[in-house]
Formats: structure tokens, C-alpha cells, sequence
């Protein structure tokens, strides 16, 4: 990285942080470190999106349309839906029940163990979560730029437990509102710059005729089909479900709208996430499409994570993958001519040159593909744990090989930014649910609220210390990477199951609902440890335990107690 | 009384809202036509 790169890195770092600090008010009560209420709408709708685009969003979208096209943005199809419905149900009834954290509703709905449990749970799977959020991009960024990864934890970590702690919510908040202007200034730029950086008889309409006939501005899917991840049916149906859970039951995102100056302001910053998420994705994604017309033109390397490719070409494989290599750039070499040809017919509108030239392409991105699969293989046979993957690492690579000096340093702030706008709600989130749900309702109940806000920002700390000795330790255990999916995944389908049936299934009560959680999470267990089911299911499943446990246990063992 | 509660929960909100429930409505057209755009971009690079 050059001089100016680091300038602008440091410089727009502090600028967030101190910005955020200063701004924020000295905090009195507990009241105002984890809930704020000093929020307006717009403030808490860049707040969730900020909590929710971690770096990986930024890193692994564009990579995903330069690989599949834009059919990731599906995904988020669901997201208004439950805006709507979180507006409508919960914001009211949070409100109403002046809580502080979504688990104390659990309580007044069911009862204290119920509210413990889910608590528990959250903590659990969020405490490994928050390291991970701190791990992935320093993973990525000290394998591009050849960083020392622990301190890429440390110093990621230790910024963001410094405002975190100090400032509360309302200082993960309003540096919030900067990290998403970085972030979203820094992909405009990047966006402009693919454009323009194609060649002189390539102009915009020519790249979008390129990467449409490509595949790669292919947005909707209306196909019926289970096994695809991505359709506008699983983005309708299973994405309502997931947007539900995620920000009606996670902390880190309940936290975010109940910091609003009123339910009204709440509300709105809901649906401005709704409002404006979509066309978000839509944009990072077509970055991503944009990225790979640019290298259409451009060499593109056969494998983009090269600290992986290189230690392969000095293997014992070396010669086999040099052939690969040799081969694939011989079919880029080709490709190009064929893009350079439908570009000038779609220039005339040569209907026919242009269907001619497109098929010529996806023959040769199909030849691309088979040797890009032999090279993975030969890199899988050089060093077995090699992450094969290279998704993360299209859209860096872009910007390390081609952008000016001072923007690769705003695009690592960028990256710096999501992954400490999405750490720090976490953070808060864990030392909010430890110090309300456990802290102050099971150990000491009658301190004063200054006793509270030390206990938090202590809790607030170590949790941040949790989370970067997490971060350190994933480095040496590379699976531990996929454990902590699997993990969250063991749990949250049960909190979302607790959530469903105490706002949709009056008749169920509290013994009922709690026995049914540890029978779902049994099940959930034994799949994890004796079946073949794809983790991802456990989250239907784990949800729909808990409510068909929970009404048949009701009717058949309470049912003198039901409502 | 719901209804007096939904407009007094407008507070602070921008002038053109006039209710929660234009406010849904609206969300909810949004998405149709994204999707509609979406589809019609689909379609017209393909």
C-alpha cells in the first residue's frame, strides 16, 4: 500500500471514531447507554443496515455476481415483508412493555426461564459470532496485503470496544452513519471507476449488452426449485422467516430501533431499511457484474486468492497447473476477441453477429470454467486444507491490481468499516442482554443506574476481549470457521420458534413453550450429530419444534392453564 | 381509539405520511414494482 493509501485509511478511521465519540452524550443511566432513545428514523435505518452489511456483504457480493450473476439480491425479497410485520407487532409491543432487550418480553409473556434461555442462547451463538465478524475480513485482508493477521484482530477490535464502550449506543449509532457514507462513497467510486477503466470502444450500454448476454445481470428467477438457493420463491417466503428472526429476536438488531426518539421514529427506521436495502444490494451486485465485463478485457487470474495460487505454482503440481494456466489464458485471449465482436454488433444492432459472438463467449466461459475447476484441483492436491473458494477475493483483487493510489486505502476502509459497524452492535447487544437479562435480573436487582452503566461498559469490554481472543484462535483452527455457522445455526431456529408462539400462539404457555425449546434443540442436537441434514434446515426445523411441541404438550399436560 | 393512537404515533414523521397504513401500502408497491424492474432487466440484457 502506498503513503497515500495509508493516509486515507488512518484518516477516515479516526474520523469515524471521534466523530462518533464526540458527538454522543455523556451517558447517566443505563437507560441511556443501551437504549438511547435519542434516535430520529433516518439515524436508526443506516444503524441496521450498518449492523447487518458486515465486510464479507462488500467482499463476497460482487465476487457472487461475477460468478453467478445478480441472483443473490432474491435474497432479499422478504426483507420489506417483515419490516412491515415487525412494525406492525413487535415495535408496538416493545414499546409498550418498555423493554430494554427482546428477551424480557419472554418473561412477561412466559416466564423467567424462558427469558433465560433464549438469552443464553443468544449469547452463545453471538459471543463466537462477534469474533468471526472481527476474523473473516482480517483473514482476507492479511492474506492480500501480507499483514500480521493478530494484529489485524487487534487492532480492529480494540477501536471498536474504545467507542463502544465509552460512547453506548448512541456512539455505535452516529459513527454508523459515517462508516455507511465511507461505505457507500467507496463503492460509487469503484463502481464509476469499472466503468470507466473498460476499454475506449466499450462504453456503458456495450458493458451491459456484455454482461447481460453473459448471464450476469440476470436478476429474477421465477423456477419453483427446492435445491435453488436463490429464486424469487425462497427470497418471498424463506427470506420473510429469516429477515423475522434476524431483527425481531437478535439483539443487535432490537437494540438498534429501540434507541428511537419515539415508536413513530422505530417504525420509519424500519421501513427505510426496507425502502432502501434492495436497491443497496441490487448496486454492490452489479459492481460485481461490471467487475467481471472489466476482466473480459483484462487477464484475469485463474484463481484470485494468490497466496493460494502461488504456493500451488511452487508445489509439486507446479508444472500441471502451469499447463492449466497456459490453457485458460489462451481461452481468454479468445473470449476477449469474441466480447470485442459483440460489442461492435450491439453497437450497429447486428442482431444476428450478436447472438453469433454471444454463443462463441459462452462456449469459451464454459472451456474457462472446466479449467478453472482443474486448477482448484491442483491446488487442492498441493495443500489439502487450501480454502478452494475464491468468491471473497474477485472484488479486492480488482481493486489491489487496477485502482489508483488512495482508493485501495479507501476501500480497506471501507471493508475496516462494515466489519466494526456490524462488531460494535454486537457488542453492545451481548453486554445489554448480560447485564439486563442476567446481571441485574438474577444477581443484583437494587444497585443504582451508574453501578449499571459501569457494569455494562465492563461487560461491553470483555466481550470485546471475547471476541478478538476468538478471532486470534479461529486463525489456527481453519474449520472453526464453519463450526461457528453451524453453531448459530444449532440455536437460532429455537430462539425464532420461543419468538413465534409468544406473539402467534396465545394458547401456549410457559412450561409448555420451555419444554418444547429443550426438546427442539435436542432434536436439533441429534440431526447435528447423527444425520446428513444440511445445517442451514435446522433453523426451519428448531422453529417448527418449539410451536408443534409447544401445542401439543400444551393440550395434552396444561391444558387447565392455557389461555 | 386504534385508530387516534396510529395517528398520534405520526409525531415527528415527514408531512407527506398521512398514516401508518399508507405507509405499509406503499412499502409494499415499492417491492412489487422492484420486482417488476427487475424482471423487465432480466429480460431486456438477457
Amino acid at each position: 500500500m502506498s503513503t497515500l493509501d495509508w493516509l486515507v485509511l488512518v484518516f477516515t478511521q479516526l474520523l469515524i471514531v471521534v466523530y462518533g465519540v464526540w458527538k454522543s452524550k455523556q451517558q447517566q443511566g443505563i437507560d441511556a447507554y443501551l437504549r438511547s432513545r435519542s434516535m430520529n428514523w433516518f439515524t436508526i435505518g443506516l444503524s441496521i443496515m450498518a449492523t447487518q452489511a458486515s465486510a464479507i456483504t462488500f467482499l463476497s457480493a460482487p465476487g457472487l455476481a461475477y460468478n453467478e450473476g445478480m441472483r443473490f439480491v432474491q435474497f432479499y425479497f422478504g426483507l420489506p415483508i417483515a419490516m412491515i410485520i415487525l412494525s406492525i407487532a413487535a415495535v408496538p409491543m416493545y414499546y409498550r412493555l418498555n423493554v430494554y432487550t427482546a428477551y424480557e418480553f419472554l418473561e412477561q409473556r412466559f416466564d423467567l426461564r424462558t427469558r433465560s434461555l433464549a438469552a443464553l442462547l443468544f449469547l452463545t451463538q453471538r459471543g463466537l459470532a462477534a469474533g468471526f465478524t472481527i476474523f473473516a475480513p482480517s483473514l482476507i485482508l492479511s492474506s492480500l496485503l501480507g499483514w500480521n493477521i493478530y494484529w489485524t484482530n487487534l487492532v480492529v477490535g480494540l477501536i471498536v470496544i474504545l467507542y463502544t464502550v465509552t460512547g453506548g449506543t448512541e456512539a455505535v449509532a452516529r459513527t454508523q452513519k459515517t462508516q455507511m457514507a465511507i461505505i457507500l462513497g467507496g463503492m460509487a467510486i469503484a463502481a464509476y471507476l469499472v466503468v470507466a477503466m473498460l476499454p475506449e470502444q466499450v462504453g456503458f450500454s456495450e458493458a451491459m449488452h456484455l454482461a447481460g448476454k453473459m448471464g450476469r445481470l440476470e436478476a429474477i428467477d421465477f423456477t419453483f426449485d427446492l435445491n435453488d438457493r436463490y429464486t424469487i420463491w425462497s427470497g418471498l417466503i424463506g427470506g420473510t422467516f429469516l429477515m423475522l428472526s434476524y431483527f425481531g429476536t437478535d439483539q443487535s438488531q432490537v437494540a438498534r430501533y429501540l434507541g428511537g426518539q419515539t415508536i413513530a421514529q422505530s417504525r420509519m427506521g424500519l421501513i427505510f431499511n426496507g425502502l432502501v436495502k434492495i436497491p443497496m444490494q441490487f448496486a454492490i451486485l452489479f459492481v460485481g457484474a461490471m467487475v467481471f465485463v472489466f476482466y473480459l478485457f483484462a487477464q484475469p487470474p485463474v484463481f484470485f486468492n494468490e497466496v493460494v495460487l502461488n504456493q500451488a505454482r511452487q508445489g509439486i503440481y507446479a508444472d500441471s497447473l502451469a499447463v492449466t494456466e497456459r490453457a485458460f489464458n489462451e481461452l481468454h485471449a479468445a473470449r476477449k476477441e469474441a466480447a470485442l465482436q459483440l460489442a461492435a454488433a450491439a453497437n450497429t444492432k447486428d442482431e444476428v453477429a450478436v447472438r453469433r459472438s454471444q454463443a462463441e463467449m459462452l462456449r469459451l466461459q464454459q472451456n474457462m470454467d472446466v479449467r478453472i475447476e482443474e486448477a482448484k484441483g491442483w491446488i487442492r492436491k498441493t495443500n489439502a486444507d487450501a480454502d478452494t473458494n475464491d468468491t471473497n477475493y474477485i472484488f479486492l483483487r480488482y481493486v489491489f491490481d487496477y485502482l489508483p493510489a488512495g482508493l485501495i486505502g479507501l476501500i480497506i476502509s471501507v471493508i475496516f468499516s462494515a466489519s466494526m459497524s456490524s462488531t460494535s452492535s454486537e457488542l453492545q447487544a451481548l453486554a445489554g442482554t448480560t447485564v439486563v437479562d442476567i446481571y441485574r435480573r438474577m444477581i443484583k436487582s437494587d444497585a443504582d443506574e451508574a453501578h449499571y452503566v459501569k457494569v455494562s461498559r465492563w461487560s461491553t469490554l470483555l466481550w470485546g476481549l471475547y471476541a478478538i481472543a476468538f478471532a486470534m484462535f479461529a486463525n489456527r483452527l481453519g474449520t472453526l470457521i464453519e463450526a461457528v455457522n453451524i453453531l448459530g445455526s444449532l440455536v437460532y431456529g429455537t430462539i425464532l420458534g420461543i419468538f413465534v408462539v409468544a406473539f402467534f400462539v396465545k394458547s401456549v404457555g410457559a412450561k409448555a413453550v420451555f419444554v418444547s425449546a429443550i426438546l427442539a434443540e435436542g432434536i436439533i442436537l441429534l440431526l447435528f450429530k447423527y444425520s446428513d441434514v444440511p445445517f442451514l434446515w435446522y433453523n426451519v426445523i428448531g422453529c417448527l419444534a418449539v410451536v408443534g411441541f409447544g401445542l401439543v404438550i400444551q393440550s395434552l399436560f396444561f391444558r387447565k392453564q392455557a389461555a | 381509539m386504534e385508530k387516534r393512537q396510529d395517528e398520534e404515533s405520526l409525531e415527528g414523521m415527514p408531512a407527506f405520511v398521512k398514516s401508518w397504513r399508507q405507509v405499509y401500502w406503499a412499502l409494499f408497491i415499492f417491492l412489487v414494482v422492484l420486482i417488476a424492474l427487475f424482471s423487465w432487466f432480466t429480460e431486456a440484457w438477457s
